[in-house]
């Protein structure tokens, strides 16, 4: 017996060994805990198919799908689903916008720059997102009414129903001319790549007239002259949508045409830009600190203003770290804009609730939700760590 | 080395205070630099050697005194600040190289984008360049590719591709190897010898002796003393510039 014990105690004095006993510790208790989640899980109703049958609700924004309460609750989902993105999309651009130039506003020299950018930060990321959501929607809930609603000539008009900007009609075959200027975009690019890493290799530019062919110009002009061209050639695809007012004859007053940036959108989008603005004005200005002085210094000892040194020499290097902890940002705001559901807008989490509430089958449903929180943000990880292989691709 | 013509006054530093909090770095420093002049500045640390060279170019706005240089007073002026800095380039100790440009766009970027010079022709400039320094076929890689002593170089090269009037090198060998000193001290003497006005803050005696017309001997934010090189190497007349050549010869 003495020889067993001892021949444990030598067994266990090795770090493998006892790595070997925790492991198996560990795998014991996932297992239980598994197989108690698979016995309850195992009566429960997971399957989705009452979702083909019909939504029965109506919703107030349905951006890109005609959904109509006919339609099945896969239909209503996917609505949600475009408003989310649509809603992520358009923040995600705008308080990258706000945080850049945030960050550099907070290290001016200038003192009013840099408290204004210091106080915007410090208010604004201390107050929770959830407040300052329900905050704006009450502000655009005061706007005027819409019989009395500030009109910009008669192009924009601004009041409680939300404010209406001029924006493009189809006029049929607008899709097409879109994924048509898409592929000459992409080729104007690489037009000007070429003759820019032709004149690199080779020293040699081409010349038109005498004068040389710039390549970022030549790119340019390519894409301006075909689009120009291509809308005669395509029939005019797309035309001007002014907004109107209008007060049919019963007196009710009616709003058509435009992009109506609804306030419940607006807020949304105010609140998520804003907010998630204030913690990637830190991130840039942390990565432009982080930069060595001499960097600048280099850069106005060459001669290149203020404002070449910012955009030519340090925030192409600040990127580099930027670019991880802004994927953060963009995570969450993502999983933030769940919170529309405060202020009724339908996006992916509002319709779920109410699919739900109407088929009072919820597991499956939260489920479905998850998946599709995951599926996003796993989209926006892999586009950001493509940017960032690209970034940090060269140099030190 | 043949000996060269020295020409008019190009810049002139009157009375320059500079202050970092209340530490006084400069403290009334006054001098004059000729055309095709090469100046050693030379002193212990912290004697306001660099800030001097430094002043010059406005990397430190000086708090009082005058500071002309080629003609254009230094001041807040922001105009007169860009033409002055593209007339003076300028090397630092830690080369402060681009690191995401390739070495041919460290050298372009301000041809390009100060002066306004086309694709071709920034490129032939730096290439040029970078050939007068040795390392043409460097011009696609990146900095961090390559040594502490080619880095220098191109740093040099990106200088000079603003055709400046005046040079000014602030411990350009002193973070090199030292295998690696000497391939940059040759790129400088070569541009001493075509007639560049230099300003040079190094401690390499020999480089020194052999192409400054010019010491200044800096200590405690003033200029102690002044004069040629056999000067100083002979008999200088300072105790605190005998103590300080004593111990670096």
């Amino acid at each position: 017996m003495k020889s067993f014990v001892d021949s444990v105690a030598q067994w266990s004095r090795f770090q493998r060994n006892r790595n070997i006993v925790i492991q198996a510790v560990f795998l014991f208790f996932v297992t239980l805990l598994g197989v108690y989640f698979f016995v309850r899980a195992s009566g429960l109703e997971l399957s989705l198919s009452h979702f083909s049958s019909r939504a029965g609700f109506g919703l107030s924004h349905t951006f890109l799908v005609d959904y109509t309460s006919n339609d099945s609750r896969w239909v209503a989902y996917f609505t949600g689903v475009v408003n989310t993105i649509r809603v992520c999309l358009v923040a995600i651009f705008l308080t990258t916008l706000l945080g850049t130039v945030m960050g550099v506003a907070r290290l001016s020299k200038n003192f009013l720059t840099s408290k204004i950018a210091w106080t915007y930060v410090e208010v604004l990321r201390n107050t929770p997102l959830l407040i300052q959501i329900i905050f704006w929607q009450i502000v655009f809930l005061q706007l005027p009414q819409i019989s009395e609603a500030i009109t910009f000539g008669d192009t924009t008009a601004i009041s409680n129903r939300g404010i209406l900007l001029p924006w493009i009609s189809d006029n049929g075959n607008a899709q097409v001319w879109f994924i048509f200027l898409g592929i000459v975009a992409a080729g104007s690019l690489y037009l000007s790549y070429f003759l820019n890493k032709r004149e690199d290799v080779s020293g040699k530019s081409f010349s038109i007239f005498g004068n040389r062919l710039n390549g970022n110009l030549a790119g340019i002009s390519l894409f301006v002259i075909v689009t120009i061209v291509t809308y005669f050639a395509f029939g005019r695809p797309v035309s001007m949508d002014i907004p109107e007012i209008t007060q049919n004859n019963k007196g009710t007053w009616m709003q058509s045409g435009g992009f109506d940036l609804s306030p419940e959108f607006a807020a949304i989008l105010f609140a998520l830009v804003i907010y998630t603005g204030t913690f990637i004005t830190e991130i840039v200005r942390g990565s432009i600190q982080s930069l060595s002085k001499g960097q600048t210094e280099a850069a106005q000892a060459i001669g290149l203003s203020k404002y070449q040194a910012m955009t030519l020499v340090i925030l192409p290097q600040a990127l580099r770290s930027i670019i991880p902890p802004l994927t953060n940002q963009f995570l969450n705001l993502t999983k933030n804009s769940s919170l529309a559901v405060v202020i009724a807008y339908p996006d992916l989490f509002m319709v779920s609730r109410t699919i739900m509430n109407n088929s009072g089958h919820a597991l499956p449903v939260f489920f479905l939700i998850l998946l599709t929180y995951l599926f996003l943000s796993l989209c926006i990880s892999l586009v950001m760590n493509l940017i960032n292989r690209r970034v940090t691709r060269i140099g030190a | 080395m043949k000996k060269k013509k020295i020409g008019k006054e190009i810049i002139s530093a009157e009375n320059v205070v500079k202050k970092f909090g209340d530490f006084e770095a400069l403290k009334g420093v006054t001098a004059k630099i000729f055309e095709k002049e090469v100046v050693v500045v030379l002193g212990p640390s912290g004697s306001g050697k660099s800030t001097f060279i430094r002043t010059i170019n406005r990397l430190e706005p000086h708090n009082s005194g005058k500071i002309v240089v080629d003609g254009v007073e230094i001041n807040d002026d922001v105009k007169n600040l860009q033409k002055v800095r593209s007339n003076v380039g300028m090397v630092f100790q830690q080369f402060n190289l681009f690191p995401h440009l390739s070495v041919l766009r460290n050298v372009t970027l301000a041809p390009q984008k100060v002066k306004g010079l086309s694709r071709t022709e920034a490129n032939d400039v730096a290439m040029a360049l970078l050939e007068r320094v040795g390392i043409p076929e460097q011009a696609e890689k990146f900095p961090s590719q390559l040594s502490g002593g080619q880095q220098q170089r191109v740093a040099i090269a990106r200088a000079l591709a603003m055709q400046p009037k005046i040079m000014l090198f602030d411990e350009p060998t002193s973070a090199l190897d030292p295998e690696m000193i000497k391939e940059v001290l040759e790129v400088m003497t070569e541009l001493a010898e075509s007639g560049m006005t230099m300003i040079c803050v190094t401690h390499e005696m020999g480089f020194a002796k052999s192409v400054a017309d010019r010491f200044l001997f800096f200590d405690e934010g003033l200029i102690v003393e002044e004069g040629t090189p056999e000067h100083f190497f002979k008999n200088p007349k300072e105790e605190r510039t005998k103590l300080f050549l004593s111990q670096i010869l």
